[in-house]
């Protein structure tokens, strides 16, 4: 099984930005980077489905993740990217 | 003068399945090789004992190392990375160096070397784990660039039509160095996110400023690209103009697949270039069935803030897609006119051409650049990286096309085009006017190329737009043809 590059796009709730949810996502291997509106989350599919404690992750794009409990006051969503080609 | 990158830097590529290297063996003077400070005039006192010789040996072949040759000094080894490990007791890691390669240019090769608690620091030098091994020293193969030119810096030619870079494009566009009164995009940077730039000796050739690359996927090489994308369609920036400097960004996984098209927007704009162009996009159904939804409206807001921070996007308008990327306001969408050997031109039917259903008074494309026609648009020929997917797909019929482009899958050179083509051209054109004329904003960057574009009104965009091309600004080809020269010139009468 390949283990795919991801990248997902969380949205702040009306809270807006936590750096515990950094922290949450660093701390199981996941790269973040701010964005305008939110965070990109970047990782290898192993960690996301290792963080977010889901079944392998399908080919379905945009792809809604579960938004874990821990940092749920300040996520609105968490969306894998649809793919993008040249 | 200093160089503003690393002269070295330790990276985190993959490493080879087999490395090659070399052991000294205990000298027979007793003095080691690696003590002195300058080559010895007679080897022989580093000779090895026959008996070392024969210990040595013993012990490389049983970390599992291979001996390639033997001297009387020591062995040319081979192995995976763990026996140069179990063998130092290190790790052994990628560092890239800046090294004098092709067409006398300075790009980055990666090395490898040795780290760990008792490991020597000069790149490539290991130290064996035990003395009784009867070895004084390991170096690992530093890559060695060959002294001549492969692929050839030189387009092939090939039996169908087609342009070639820079001169065809400059043309075209209303490039030529004799039109641009001495602006040729000289410090201007443009950040192309893309699959990667190989060194190909088409750049060192004609003396193109390329940094090297910046990656987004951990473990993939600066300095390779397995499709040929980004190298090749970076060539129609400077064969607009010749003086930019391009920092290439790599956002595709090892495979060549883009997975990280948003962290290479995001990486490219940290930098706060002058402009920022990308030939990629999503796709989605047309008409839309709804609103963006909220995934691209996060994305969108992304892009709405580079724009908002001074740097001058552009996206391609797609080749049949439909994606929010080019419908953005505030980026230059990037659409595709054909233009034939007698310069005649028309809609490229290969390429998007819409209203936005999002975005009120928004077309795509905002103008054009030169891109083939249907069925696979083979137009340009562009230079790649050897053997890579865009070189051997290119050089062979595909399902909905019985030609190739006439290359051959290993030669470094492939005929292609796109709206991918169209959008490095156009950035290649606001590189121009920034030199010109320094600090204009996006919106007056647009309104240079838009007030100077020649209209085009023969042919239909792509057909599942269907949009006819026609007397002034419409849905086919926006604005038309970009004009250098003349975007130029304007930005200098009215700004």
């Amino acid at each position: 099984m390949t283990d795919d590059y991801f990248e997902a796009i969380l949205i702040w709730s009306e809270k807006g930005p936590s750096t515990a949810v950094n922290d949450w996502f660093i701390k199981r291997g996941l790269k973040v980077a701010p964005m305008h509106k939110g965070l990109l989350i970047s990782g290898k599919q192993s960690i996301f489905e290792n963080a977010f404690q889901v079944e392998p992750l399908g080919p379905d794009r945009p792809l809604a993740l579960p938004v874990p409990a821990e940092i749920s006051d300040h996520v609105f969503t968490i969306t894998v990217m649809k793919p993008r080609r040249f | 003068m200093k160089s503003i990158v690393p002269y070295q830097k330790l990276t985190q590529q993959a490493l080879p399945k087999s490395m090659q290297g070399y052991v000294s063996v205990t000298s027979k003077g007793k003095k080691s090789i690696f003590s002195r400070k300058s080559p010895p005039k007679s080897a022989k006192a580093f000779h090895a004992t026959k008996t070392d010789l024969k210990e040595a040996r013993s012990a490389l072949e049983s970390t599992g190392v291979q001996i390639v040759a033997e001297s009387r000094l020591g062995f040319a080894i081979a192995g995976p990375p763990q026996a140069f490990e179990e063998l130092c007791d290190g790790k052994v890691v990628t560092v890239d160096r800046l090294m004098h390669a092709e067409g006398g240019r300075e790009r980055y090769v990666t090395h490898l070397d040795i780290v760990g608690d008792k490991q020597p620091s000069m790149l490539g030098h290991g130290k064996v784990k035990s003395s009784k091994m009867k070895i004084e020293g390991l170096l690992i193969e530093r890559p060695r660039l060959l002294q001549s030119i492969f692929p050839s810096p030189i387009p092939p030619f090939v039996d169908q039509f087609h342009l070639r870079v820079p001169d065809d494009i400059a043309v075209g566009l209303g490039a030529r160095k004799d039109l641009l009164n001495g602006f040729m995009g000289e410090g201007i940077i443009v950040s192309m996110v893309d699959s990667g730039q190989y060194a190909h000796p088409f750049f060192a050739a004609h003396h193109y400023d390329v940094l090297p690359a910046k990656t987004v996927v951990t473990g993939t090489s600066s300095t390779k690209d397995p499709v040929g994308h980004g190298t090749g369609e970076s060539a129609n920036i400077f064969a607009i103009a010749p003086e930019t400097k391009l920092q290439p960004i790599r956002a595709t996984d090892e495979n060549g697949n883009l997975v990280g098209a948003i962290g290479g927007f995001l990486l490219a704009k940290q930098d706060s270039p002058a402009i920022l162009t990308n030939s990629w996009g999503g796709d989605g159904p047309y008409p839309p069935t709804g609103p963006p939804d909220t995934y691209d409206i996060a994305w969108a807001a992304e892009i709405i803030d580079a724009v908002e921070n001074g740097i001058f996007v552009v996206f391609s308008a797609s080749n049949g897609g439909f994606t929010i990327e080019p419908q953005v306001p505030g980026v230059l969408a990037a659409g595709g006119v054909y233009m034939t050997g007698d310069l005649e031109m028309q809609a490229s039917n290969y390429a998007s051409g819409y209203p936005s259903p999002w975005f009120e008074n928004v077309i795509v494309p905002d103008v054009c650049g030169l891109v083939g026609l249907s069925p696979r648009a083979q137009y340009i020929m562009l230079p790649v990286q050897p053997g890579c997917e865009l070189d051997i797909f290119e050089s062979q019929p595909s399902p909905n096309d019985p030609n190739d482009d006439g290359t051959m899958a290993n030669d470094g050179w492939a005929l292609f085009s796109g709206t991918s083509a169209a959008a490095p051209q156009i950035a290649g054109i606001a590189a121009l006017i920034l030199s010109a004329k320094p600090g204009l904003s996006s919106a007056q960057l647009t309104e240079a190329m838009t007030k100077t574009a020649v209209d085009i009104h023969t042919g239909r965009c792509h057909p599942r737009f269907n949009y006819p091309a026609e007397i002034g600004h419409d849905n086919a080809t926006g604005h038309g043809l970009v004009d250098a020269s003349d975007a130029v010139q304007y930005a200098l009468d009215h700004f």
